[in-house]
């Protein structure tokens, strides 16, 4: 880890894009420069500090496509920090540059796409409630103990990953509706 | 990819219309950028992401296309197509129909205000 390299939390960014991109302005001006993404939150490193603003771009971007993405933020004044994989990545330039967005309406498809790169996530929360439902008619029909046991915990573990991506997808609705 | 991402091909969105001018020649995405600040004199900056939303849109529609991929400095040039140069040229008509009819009420009403 090292004086160098430090962790901060992210809200989510489905929850809270701007004020995490706010946050790591913030920082930035301290010198703790964003780096990578880390697991529910960023990897800062220690630098000098500068003005910058960072944004957030959602496009599936196959690889021989990155040099010709990253190109045209470049013609624009913003630089690629980093990504989760193909679909999210962030930028950041000097205070004072163009958005990357410039119209209304490809704006709003940027929401658009985060809602429909979440959706393949709710096989999750579906398939939990099946289980749900397996194991109430395995109840009714005098099954094993044990089946009933193993629906059980493997019903448990889906909720405990359905929850937080049901609210993540219902914040990236809400975000596109708020935008629209 | 190209589901819901179909454009609204009868009207084009002003950044769409101007993609689809600055691509009548071969072009590079950025080099797109660059000449339509330069065509309108800086009143039309298009953003890089809405640059790049709009070629992927416009090539799934068949507007434009990869004119040639550079493999020595790996730079993409795209241009238009039949399709896309009828599509513009009708927009750049509507357009033009649509000043004309801003400077008739423009008109009609500064006379009747002289007459009034």
């Amino acid at each position: 880890m090292g004086k160098h390299t430090k962790y901060i939390s992210s809200g989510g960014l489905a929850f809270t894009e701007r004020g995490d991109m706010r946050k790591l302005s913030r920082l930035s001006a301290k010198g703790w420069h964003l780096e990578a993404f880390a697991f529910l939150g960023y990897r800062l490193r220690k630098g000098e500090p500068r003005a910058l603003e960072y944004v957030v771009d959602y496009h599936r971007v196959a690889p021989d496509e990155m040099d010709d993405y990253v190109g045209l933020f470049k013609a624009g004044g913003w630089t690629k920090v980093c990504s989760i994989g193909a679909d999210i990545h962030i930028f950041s330039a000097v205070p004072g540059t163009k958005p990357i967005y410039s119209d209304k309406e490809t704006n709003l498809e940027k929401y658009r796409r985060s809602v429909r790169n979440l959706q393949p996530l709710l096989l999750f929360p579906l398939v939990t409630i099946l289980l749900f439902v397996i194991r109430y008619i395995a109840n009714e029909f005098d099954a094993p103990r044990f089946l009933g046991q193993s629906l059980q915990v493997i019903g448990t573990l889906g909720i405990v990953l359905s929850v937080p991506i049901l609210m993540t997808y219902a914040a990236s609705r809400l975000r596109l509706r708020r935008a629209s | 990819m190209s589901r819901n991402n179909t454009l609204e091909m009868d009207q084009l969105t002003d950044s769409a219309y101007y993609i689809l001018l600055s691509l009548l020649l071969p072009r590079h995405g950025y080099g797109l950028m660059s000449y339509i600040e330069e065509l309108t004199g800086g009143e039309v900056v298009i953003g890089p992401a809405t640059a790049y939303t709009l070629i992927k849109k416009l090539q799934d529609n068949g507007c434009i296309l990869l004119a040639y991929d550079d493999a020595q400095d790996r730079r993409k040039t795209y241009r238009i197509t039949e399709k896309g140069k009828n599509l513009v040229r009708k927009e750049t008509e509507r357009r033009k129909r649509m000043a004309n009819h801003g400077d008739l009420a423009w008109h009609a009403a500064m006379e009747d205000t002289d007459n009034g």
